[in-house]
């Protein structure tokens, strides 16, 4: 069973070793809008993309 | 990747992260957003500058380069919001590219520089697309192949 995460208030800090990271609640429910069309161009390139295979051990296989 | 890294805050399912870059030309608030793509288990970072807010709407401009003196800096930071993303969506990929083929070069970079440390924790792919073809390839990541973009996953 994984470790389950634990959320943190914005005057907490999640410590993850190296990392300085704080839950900010003004970012939730936020709509992004960027200035470029990146996500579309993305979208054309993975569209059909055929995702790499990994057998049972979770190893990539070539 | 120990680098010095701009403290982020993030929103609750750890999608969108914010930090102010801070550098020659001033403080700049960033934005990293992780937005889902047409393929299943695909994420899109996106990042840019966060150039005005109405509402709940953030408007980014990822278009720009701002020279703030600061790139290393930033993508520690930008690596440092995939480390959080990937262990709360450890099963999704990833996807990012640049602007440019030179934007391009230094992803390239500064995964090369890093792909010992980073491959403890990913694996990393680059993948190879032909406009002309309208097809993609997807192969391990290599220093010398010119990717169009990249995919990371928590291994």
């Amino acid at each position: 069973m994984g470790k389950v995460k634990k959320r943190t208030t914005i005057k907490e800090i999640k410590d993850y070793s190296d990392m300085v990271v704080t839950y900010d609640p003004k970012l939730d429910g936020v709509e992004v809008i960027f200035t470029s069309n990146k996500l579309e161009e993305a979208n054309k390139v993975i569209r059909n993309l055929e995702l790499p295979k990994f057998d049972e051990d979770g190893n990539y296989i070539p | 990747m120990n680098y010095p890294k701009y403290p982020l805050r993030e929103s609750r399912n750890s999608t969108l992260f914010e930090f102010t870059s801070v550098g020659d030309k001033g403080s700049i608030q960033k934005i990293i957003r992780f937005s889902a793509t047409e393929s299943e288990n695909i994420y899109n970072l996106g990042f840019g500058n966060k150039v005005s807010v109405v509402d709940k709407n953030f408007t980014v401009d990822d278009t720009t380069i701002n020279d703030n003196g600061d790139r290393d800096k930033i993508l520690a930071t930008i690596a440092q919001a995939i480390k959080i993303f990937t262990r709360s969506y450890p099963e999704n990929y990833v996807y990012f590219t640049g602007n440019s083929s030179s934007r391009n070069r230094l992803y390239r970079m500064a995964i090369s520089v890093n792909l010992k440390e980073l491959s403890k924790e990913f694996v990393i792919f680059g993948i190879l697309y032909d406009g002309y073809l309208n097809s993609t390839k997807v192969i391990s990541f290599d220093p010398r192949e010119n990717f169009a973009g990249f995919l990371i996953k928590r291994k």
